[in-house]
């Protein structure tokens, strides 16, 4: 009894040692990518390929993202307000919500998806393949050549997708809260025009950014770290996925309390 | 200077883990000469060669290039050393996002003084060294092992540089390339006076080209000689070892 007690605390010891460890070892590459990106040359080449893997290829998923979500919580909204007499409140709310949660969060969630884990598949790829030795091996430093690139496509990609959605969004709300279910258009854009102000779409797109470095370090983190083999891949690319959106969703709650206090609401 | 040491391996020890590959290797390589590496697949022989441009660290031990300790030189010291040796990785390792003259260009394009075109002609020019004709635009993906070996090869070369380390280049490849890639390692010395690094289990590669042959065995330098010595040896695991010929406790299933 005393000795599983004892050996149930190791696991749980030895397992966060590990998380412990790992999070250094990310922390460590990020490090690394900064004094990297901001020391050496940045690969232009290299640079562009990825800001259109990362941001043009991606615009697709972001719109429809910001549209339907825009659409259903406009419509979800106008269903419940209309109890209370307030359905000129749905623009308000709505719009307020895609700017400060739904656009940065659910965007940074689609881009961890399709992003994160084809940079991790990508990057692990070649760690088997001893493509990254061979990098190494002519004298090239691989964070210049592979991970900085990535970094500034994301961290220039996200808050940009993410005011695309933001906007798809608004206007997704507009037109289902308007047009379609017969809210007053002159009250829904005065409330608009009182309650959204710039600072809004600022909190989104700084969520946006900070995002970014959360999904990009992580991708690359598990690429890089992967083991041998094909399954190895395929772990560093759930894990990818996964771990960025974990990451997102706990980190947001956080960085939501910070910013209200940065940008006070009211 | 016919002496001159350009490589010194000096006790050195590699683990993985548990796994002790490595069990003090001490071995000289002198300028401008062919050192042949054999040895029983597993033996760690690829793991010896990446210590040379430190993708691997031994775990204990000296390895001197051009009189620099790389056992302790850090990551970004690296790159001089590195500028310096050409290898050919056992499974190619080419880039799969770029073109063959790409790949085989990257070097000469990563030094930044040679114009588009003339990276191009001295692609060409390698790539025909190697018996690669109008191959320019595929990808990796697309060519045969053997191609991709000789890909692996040419990007190697390119630069021509001072040691050129060969790991396996002639593995599965056929009976007249394996021929010609032979002659190649033969030219690069004689024509650019480089020190070549190779392993293989081919013999017909060993007396082709070896001024000097190393055999690994149990993680030691089991012995070191000419390939005339290495003929004349009497050691039954050498004589085996050429021969090809496999004891009881091998064959054991
Ligand atoms: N990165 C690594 N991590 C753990 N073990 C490794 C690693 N690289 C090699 N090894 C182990 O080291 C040993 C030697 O491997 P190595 O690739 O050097 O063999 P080799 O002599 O080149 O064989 P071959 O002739 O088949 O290419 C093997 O047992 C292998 O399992
Ligand atoms: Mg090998």
């Amino acid at each position: 009894m005393l000795k599983a007690l004892i050996q149930f605390v190791q696991k749980i010891g030895a397992s966060t040692l590990a998380q412990v460890a790992e999070f250094g070892d990310m922390v460590l590459l990020f490090w690394e990518t900064v004094v990297c990106l901001l020391t050496r040359r940045l690969r232009m080449e290299q640079t562009v390929a990825q800001l259109f893997f990362v941001g043009v290829r991606s615009q697709m998923v972001v719109l429809v993202t910001g549209l339907f979500t825009g659409a259903v919580f406009a419509a979800q909204i106008q269903f419940q307000f209309h109890r209370l007499g307030m359905d000129s409140a749905t623009g308000t709310v709505a719009t307020l919500a895609m700017c400060r949660e739904l656009g940065p969060v659910l965007s940074a969630l689609m881009i961890a998806g399709r992003v994160g884990s084809a940079m991790a598949a990508e990057l692990a790829t070649m760690k088997i393949s001893e493509q990254i030795d061979a990098l190494r091996a002519l004298a090239v430093y691989p964070i210049e050549y592979l991970i900085v690139p990535r970094f500034v496509a994301m961290m220039v990609s996200l808050p940009l997708l993410v005011a695309m959605a933001i906007g798809a969004g608004a206007g997704a709300s507009y037109f289902v809260a308007v047009p379609l279910l017969g809210v007053d258009g002159t009250y829904y854009w005065d409330n608009l025009m009182k309650f959204v102000a710039p600072k809004d779409i600022w909190i989104g797109l700084i969520k946006a950014f900070f995002f970014s470095l959360i999904i990009v370090t992580i991708a690359c983190y598990k690429g890089l770290h992967s083991g041998g083999g094909a399954e190895s891949v395929g772990r560093a690319t759930t894990e990818a996925a996964v771990n960025a959106s974990i990451s997102v969703l706990i980190s947001n709650f956080f960085f939501t309390l910070l910013l209200n206090m940065t940008f006070p609401s009211n | 200077m016919e002496e001159e040491i350009v490589i010194h391996f000096e006790g050195v020890h590699k683990r993985f883990g548990k796994q002790h590959v490595l069990r003090g290797v001490t071995l000289d390589i002198r300028r401008s000469e062919s050192m042949v590496i054999i040895g029983r697949s597993g033996c760690g022989k690829s793991v010896l060669l990446k210590h040379l441009i430190g993708l691997l660290k031994p775990s204990a031990g000296r390895i001197v290039v051009e009189g620099r300790d790389v056992a302790v030189l850090p990551e970004s010291q690296m790159v001089d050393i590195r500028k310096k040796i050409g290898i050919v990785f056992q499974g190619g390792a080419l880039f799969d996002s770029l073109t063959v003259e790409a790949n085989v260009g990257f070097p000469l394009k990563e030094e930044r003084v040679h114009s588009a075109a003339d990276i191009k002609e001295r692609v060409t020019e390698v790539l025909e060294a190697v018996g690669l004709h109008n191959q320019h635009n595929k990808m990796p993906s697309e060519l045969s092992g053997g191609m991709r070996k000789r890909v692996a090869l040419a990007r190697a070369i390119i630069r021509k540089p001072e040691v050129i380390v060969y790991d396996e280049p002639t593995t599965g490849l056929d009976p007249v390339m394996t021929d010609s890639i032979n002659k190649l390692i033969n030219r690069m010395r004689e024509r650019y006076g480089v020190t070549s690094i190779v392993v293989t289990h081919d013999m017909k590669t060993v007396f082709a080209c070896a001024d000097r042959v190393a055999m690994l065995h149990e993680g030691v330098v089991y012995s070191v000689g000419t390939p005339g010595e290495l003929k004349e040896n009497s050691d039954v695991l050498v004589q085996n070892f050429i021969g090809g010929i496999s004891t009881d406790e091998d064959t054991d299933f």
